[in-house]
């Protein structure tokens, strides 16, 4: 369509034309794609951890630096853990394989036993075993949570052990021995199949370990997954150092419990609150979260629903970024109530978009809650001298998996089983 | 497939869907990044970025303006978002990579270069309404200004755009012959 609003020269139409023809190189496209999609959760049914390891992580930098063990792998150390039945230090890098054949570090991982420490691709550590899971933020700020009870993923100590945890649905995986790898006798275990995703597409498979054959310990992993970049995994194992399990926790970091914190919100929903009535429709406010980046939710009692953009106000402060429209007008998604200990509860949010840092929230607010019967705006409640609970991050509390945590799961561990500390 | 049938199948969580979604609307965005980053790999790396987030808030589209506008609009926040963060006042510089798009005409890359020769604003607004072909109102919720800006921009960027492309005058000389 255009805009014939004067007459552009008959050179610029002409151009306009011929630049509009232009199309995009397809290893662009090709390489977008990839890069985008990696970031993207979609369902399989084959299991998540298998597209995980088949794709890798995303195209990001790397935010903080690695602490790179140098490889210090022998023969001798194999032998060693072999004869002793010892699981000892392992240290773990996974790689992307970019177009050009180079290698990507995407992420990497010491495990002991059950503890572990990894750092992603963003710069997250993380540190689990031991009963919690620890996060040292790239942003900062450490959240410490109950580890859930989930099966072994990509860390068994044993390659037969990792095939067969991850890849044992596959009906033939075959081994050769006495292959020469790097200049010595290696186990090579082969996967050739096809995995069927969320969608019924057929997406065929290529994966190969080397194992050491005296210690069945992993040495090298490749995986090609059709529609995916290639990923390597290596393995080594150098000797013990129980300080590389350890976060490097700078001094004075804010540490927020997240399983404190989700009990203290449970206990607020089953309690009583302060009551509002607007136009004949009551709102009884329970507690307000707010993180640095801005994001603030209140948690309330309230049977209706509101729209996006019509959520939270806190007076003295700018914070939705988005320009409001007509209520429930169709430009913004609809935030329905929850169930909560068999009463509905609201969260209403500030609609947020985009990366701020450094928003500072005072110890208490007014606060301004939108009140609706149907699609009609009754007014607003408000609320003076509300205390402001701190959160490293309002929706990471509140809304792990997109939904409130108390629900089935929903990413918050109340209710799952996790791991008793003394059990690793 | 409609467009609405593709965003349902996206939020399903169908990877086909969301590869069929950065082919159809990805080259759109990164055109129109690309004539307002310094460099191509950072158009490459603000559109990838935005795609992202669009794929992960696609629940929260609904559909009042169309995908395409949407995802322009996410772009260019990114874009606003990372100017403003690194305060660069340098002037665009000839680019020295490899172009990601191809150009199949000297007029495309003669009207490449004038773009690089006017201001930003006006460039947005010539490369959203008479590239993209979205109409004033979308680029005007692009951009978050009124359309009447968007109107006197993109007239004032077409008259500058013509007069950069329009062909030097000959010079006629007249040889009188000596008798």
């Amino acid at each position: 369509m255009s805009h014939r609003l004067d007459n552009p020269s008959e050179s610029l139409s002409r151009a306009t034309q011929a630049l509009r023809n232009s199309s995009l190189r397809q290893d662009a496209l090709d390489r977008a794609e990839d890069a985008i999609l990696a970031h993207v959760p979609v369902r399989s049914k084959t299991p998540s951890r298998l597209l995980l390891w088949a794709a890798g992580f995303g195209a990001a930098a790397l935010a903080a630096a690695f602490v790179l063990m140098p490889a210090q792998t022998s023969a001798a150390e194999m032998m060693r853990i072999a004869a002793k039945g010892d699981i000892g230090l392992r240290h773990m890098r996974t790689f992307r394989v970019e177009p050009n054949g180079k290698l990507l570090l995407t992420s990497e991982s010491f495990t002991d036993g059950a503890q572990t420490r990894m750092i992603d691709a963003y710069g997250n550590q993380y540190a689990y075993g031991k009963g919690r899971i620890e996060i040292l933020h790239a942003e900062g700020g450490v959240t410490v949570e109950r580890q859930p009870r989930k099966p072994e993923m990509m860390n068994a100590p044993s390659a037969t052990e990792l095939l067969k945890i991850n890849f044992g649905q596959h009906p033939k995986i075959s081994l050769e021995k006495d292959v020469l790898w790097e200049g010595r006798n290696v186990d090579r275990h082969t996967i050739d199949t096809d995995n069927v995703d969320g969608r019924g597409k057929t997406l065929r498979l290529h994966l190969t370990m080397v194992s050491d054959p005296e210690s069945d310990r992993p040495l090298e992993m490749r995986a090609k997954m059709e529609g995916f970049q290639a990923s390597v995994t290596r393995w080594d194992y150098p000797a013990s150092n129980p300080g590389l399990l350890k976060l490097p926790i700078p001094k004075g970091t804010p540490v927020f419990d997240l399983n404190e914190q989700r009990a203290e919100i449970l206990e607020a929903v089953a309690s009583k609150g302060r009551r509002a009535t607007v136009g004949g429709q009551s709102v009884e406010l329970l507690q307000l979260w707010a993180d640095a980046t801005g994001r603030a939710t209140a948690i309330a009692r309230a049977d209706y629903a509101y729209p996006y953009d019509h959520g939270l106000e806190i007076e003295g402060m700018k914070l939705a970024t988005e320009p409001k429209s007509e209520p429930f007008s169709g430009r913004y998604a609809i935030v329905k109530p929850h169930l909560a200990k068999g009463r509905p509860i609201q969260l209403f949010t500030v609609y947020r978009t985009g990366n701020h840092q450094g928003v500072k929230f005072a110890d208490s607010v007014t606060v301004r809650l939108p009140v609706f019967r149907g699609e009609k705006l009754l007014g607003y409640a408000r609320f003076k001298d509300v205390p402001v609970h701190r959160a490293w991050s309002v929706p990471f509390l509140l809304e792990p998996m997109n939904q409130p945590f108390w629900l089935p799961n929903n990413g918050g561990n109340e209710g799952q089983e996790t791991v008793a500390a003394e059990e690793s | 497939m409609s467009e609405a049938n593709l965003v349902e199948r996206v939020r399903g969580g169908d990877r086909e869907a969301s590869r069929e979604f950065v082919r159809r609307y990805y080259p759109s965005v990164l055109r129109f990044l690309t004539t307002l980053c310094p460099n191509p790999s950072d158009a490459e790396e603000l559109t990838q970025e935005a795609f992202i987030k669009a794929l992960r808030g696609l629940r929260k589209f609904r559909g009042d303006s169309g995908l395409r506008t949407w995802l322009h609009r996410i772009a260019f926040h990114e874009y606003t978002h990372r100017r403003r963060a690194e305060r660069s006042t340098l002037p665009i510089p000839e680019s020295t990579t490899t172009p990601i798009f191809e150009a199949n005409s000297l007029l495309a890359l003669d009207l490449e270069r004038a773009l690089r020769c006017v201001p930003e604003e006006l460039r947005a607004a010539f490369v959203l309404c008479d590239l993209q072909e979205l109409s004033m109102q979308e680029a005007a919720t692009v951009l978050s200004v009124p359309v009447g800006t968007v109107k006197s921009r993109l007239h004032t960027a077409r008259k500058r755009l013509s007069d950069l492309l329009e062909p030097e005058p000959e010079v006629q000389i007249h040889v009188s012959q000596t008798r």
